[in-house]
């Protein structure tokens, strides 16, 4: 009985797995084919399902290929969440920038010190963190319970280093942690994309070049509405409709 | 007297100037290719005296007189420009049946020995056939001219050769002006008739039975430089000739027909060593040095001859192996005149390559490739070159870097990836949020309680230790003022008085013996001992000082003293 749930689960989880990467593939015929429409749709499903570098990115060149410069930045800069240091996606991204706009200089959304976090991969910080947070358990053992042993000299001596890897590596995978999960850009969907004083309040007037990345400060009415920071550091608000977010 | 010094110094200089000329024997001809029939003019300049004599073929037809003068020019001698004067000596001829001639040397004896120039080829080839109108159907006209023109129809890049003809029913006695003809459109014109256009050589034709004077006049060699149908606008002139009627001279104004003439491309099927060239050409190569030291740069001199738009050609591209790379440009020289035929000579590229690697280096076949109107076909011609001998000098010599162009093309996105990467791991939630937090810090905390547990049962373990120490030494005391009870010695009792209560004194405040001063235990008072307490001992230490001290000691009673330091002991107890 068990070997036959055994085998149930195996094979369900493949069948889920194949279905995943059936998407992904299905999405590289079309594009293949030249069918970017098709394509697109296939990667957004795809993204939909399992968020990825390689989702992201040929999403980016189908919509590219289709003139779709918004969507296009967008799946770039997305895929650049994932892999912050790829030199393409990054090429590709400046390339959708100039396409919408010629006077936006293109910039990389994530700062130096957190592609270099990322760089490294959750992985790396999680052992990190677990062998530090062991290590100072220890020591905080052996200095609180005032005992005498050649360990705790070793201990008092590397405290330094240890408490340094702990905080660097909590602050790894904390930063990992908002990285994945907080949505942080959003990408205009349409040059003519209206912007508010507040939340269904005064249009304003002033363009938002096409091509800028706007920073996302909150969400108002059940994520209705977002708030942005514009270029020139001016808070502005529009329908979350109108927005491409990562 | 003043002048005749000035002229004396004049002359000296003068003759001086002449006696340090440089002896000069030159051989000109022009031109160097000809057709059957046509003129050649032949120069001899000297600056020497003496007897001259020249090698002339028998073929050779002399047609006029000889002309001789004197005249000045600059030549260039040992790379200086010098400011030369000569006698010349010219005349012109003909040849009857092609070939190559050699004309010259020139041969000057002087007293101080023998001059020669340089022996100069003439070439002579088949007249160009000419397509005319038909002149028949102008002999209502008393003179009339017809442009005659090597062909209809040509490829961009062959020469078209035009001459005017000059018919006439009356003796023309002089050609007084002539406006050639003018290709309307872009071209390359190179005018062939070397003598004056007013001096021709006149011959008779029969045109419907009927003998005609005839002379050609403006023969041009033209290179159309773009395809398509282009007219040749009539030539002028102005011609003296008899009057039957008058049996005076009379001018006439003659304009000639027009023509057109239609230029094509040249056929698809480009080959990749084409270098622009139309008509028929060799190649041949030679490099300056075969034998050289790793490093160094050897020129390669490569030749192209032949005829048709030699003066057009681009450089033959050369493919060199690896180890070897071109610095700086190639040199060209060109040799070229123009003839029927076109531009024709030798057009030489001097290639300047350096040599980075030892060994023998063989080059490829340098190759060209040329479109030959005759056959209406690409064709190619190739030479091969010797091997290079590089002797290695140890150093690695780093190649110059080719300065390349800029690549200009429509920039594009990156293309698309077929591989899955970069795929979400992020999901997990097991170090997210407070229990990320609480994972991520339970070392830390399973550290510090079970520190502070082992802490808490060391410390209880001490404490028992501690209270089972304090009350053995109270015991210690107690059984030690008993013992004293069987001592008979007053002296040895209260010795032992003494030390027994200092000794509990200081373990009971853990400090050693010689600490327990009045002062140590009044510093005591109130936390530690009461103030009675303190009272009693010190009046116990009194009391054990004067009987000690006082010296009725043997008949004493010491028991109450005794007492009095059991006492002390039991009130610690409490």
């Amino acid at each position: 009985m068990r070997l036959i749930l055994l085998f149930i689960s195996l094979f369900t989880l493949s069948f889920i797995g194949r279905a995943e990467h059936s998407l992904f593939n299905s999405g590289l015929d079309e594009i293949m084919q030249n069918d970017f429409k098709k394509a697109q749709s296939e990667f957004l499903d795809d993204i939909k399902k399992q968020p990825s570098f390689s989702s992201y990115y040929n999403l980016g060149v189908a919509s590219g290929s289709l003139e779709e410069w918004s969507k296009a930045k967008w799946a770039f800069e997305s895929s650049l969440k994932y892999k912050p240091l790829n030199g393409d996606a990054q090429f590709n991204a400046k390339f959708a920038t100039n396409k919408l706009s010629q006077n936006n200089m293109w910039t990389h959304p994530y700062p130096w010190l957190e592609r270099v976090v990322l760089g490294f991969g959750a992985t790396t910080w999680t052992i990190f963190v677990c062998i530090s947070s062991i290590f100072l358990g220890l020591l905080i053992f052996n200095i609180v319970s005032r005992r005498k042993s050649k360990f705790k000299k070793w201990c008092l001596r590397l405290i330094s280093p240890a408490i340094l890897l702990f905080v660097v590596s909590f602050y790894g995978i904390y930063s990992i942690n908002k990285h994945y999960n907080i949505e942080r850009y959003g990408i205009m969907k349409s040059p003519k994309t209206h912007f508010y004083i507040s939340p269904n309040g005064v249009q304003i007037k002033d363009e938002i070049d096409a091509g800028s990345r706007l920073r996302l400060m909150k969400y108002f009415k059940d994520s209705t509405w977002v708030q942005v920071k514009s270029k020139d550091n001016n808070y502005l608000w529009i329908e979350s409709k109108d927005l491409f977010t990562y | 007297m003043v002048r005749l010094m000035l002229l004396h110094i004049v002359l000296f200089f003068a003759i001086g100037f002449s006696f340090g000329q440089n002896a000069i024997v030159e051989l000109e001809i022009n031109p160097k290719t000809v057709e059957k029939g046509q003129s050649i003019s032949v120069t001899i300049k000297t600056n020497v005296d003496g007897q001259t004599d020249m090698n002339l073929p028998d073929e050779f037809i002399q047609s006029g007189a000889v002309q001789s003068g004197m005249s000045s020019s600059i030549v260039s001698i040992d790379g200086k420009q010098q400011a030369v004067s000569f006698k010349y000596q010219a005349f012109t001829g003909y040849f009857e049946k092609a070939g190559s001639y050699v004309i010259g040397p020139v041969v000057i004896k002087t007293r101080n020995g023998e001059i020669q120039s340089e022996p100069q080829t003439v070439r002579v080839i088949k007249r160009q056939n000419m397509i005319s109108e038909d002149p028949g159907k102008n002999m209502h006209q008393m003179i009339f001219g017809i442009i005659e023109q090597s062909k209809k129809e040509l490829y961009e890049g062959e020469p078209l050769v035009l001459e005017g003809k000059v018919y006439s029913q009356v003796d023309v006695l002089q050609v007084e002006g002539f406006s050639p003809f003018v290709f309307n459109g872009p071209s390359d014109n190179h005018v062939l008739a070397i003598a004056n256009p007013n001096q021709t050589n006149s011959s008779y034709d029969v045109i419907n039975g009927k003998n005609i004077q005839t002379f050609k006049i403006g023969k041009m060699v033209i290179f159309p430089e773009k395809i398509g149908t282009y007219k040749i606008k009539p030539f002028q002139s102005v011609l003296l000739y008899n009057d039957p009627r008058t049996n005076y001279p009379e001018r006439v104004k003659i304009v000639s027909n027009e023509t057109t003439v239609v230029i094509k491309p040249l056929p698809e099927g480009m080959p990749k060593h084409f270098i622009g060239a139309v008509g028929q050409f060799g190649i041949s190569a030679k490099f300056s040095n075969t034998n050289l030291d790793q490093g160094k740069v050897v020129e390669l001199k490569v030749t192209v001859r032949g005829n048709g738009n030699l003066h057009n050609i681009e450089k033959p591209k050369i493919y060199l192996p690896s180890g070897l790379a071109f610095y700086g440009d190639a040199e060209i020289v060109d040799s070229i005149s123009y003839s029927t035929r076109g531009s024709e000579g030798s057009k030489t590229f001097t290639y300047f390559i350096q040599v980075n690697r030892p060994g023998n280096i063989q080059i490829n076949p340098i190759k060209i490739a040329y479109f030959n109107p005759k056959t209406a076909k690409y064709e190619t011609a190739q030479c091969k070159v010797k091997t290079l001998r590089v002797i290695s000098n140890g150093e690695e010599v780093k190649e110059i870097p080719k300065p390349q162009k800029e690549e200009v093309r429509t920039p594009t996105m990156q293309p698309y990836i077929t591989d899955k990467i970069g795929v979400d791991r992020s999901s997990s939630p097991l170090l997210s949020g407070w229990q990320g937090v609480a994972i991520i810090f339970s070392p830390l905390m399973l550290g510090l309680f079970l520190g502070l547990g082992v802490r808490i049962k060391k410390q209880k373990e001490d404490a028992s230790n501690f209270k089972k120490l304090s009350t053995q030494h109270r015991v210690d005391a107690l059984s030690g003022i008993l013992k004293l009870r069987e001592e008979n010695n007053n002296i040895d009792k209260l010795g032992e008085l003494t030390r027994l209560l200092i000794r509990f004194l200081a373990s009971e405040f853990k400090v050693d013996n010689g600490e327990i001063t009045r002062v140590f235990l009044k510093a005591k008072v109130p936390d530690e001992i009461s103030e009675e307490l303190f009272e009693k001992i010190v009046s116990v230490f009194n009391d054990l000082d004067s009987k000690k001290y006082g010296g009725s000691i043997d008949n004493s009673d010491v028991s109450h003293l005794k007492d009095e330091v059991e006492y002390i002991v039991k009130s610690f107890e409490e």
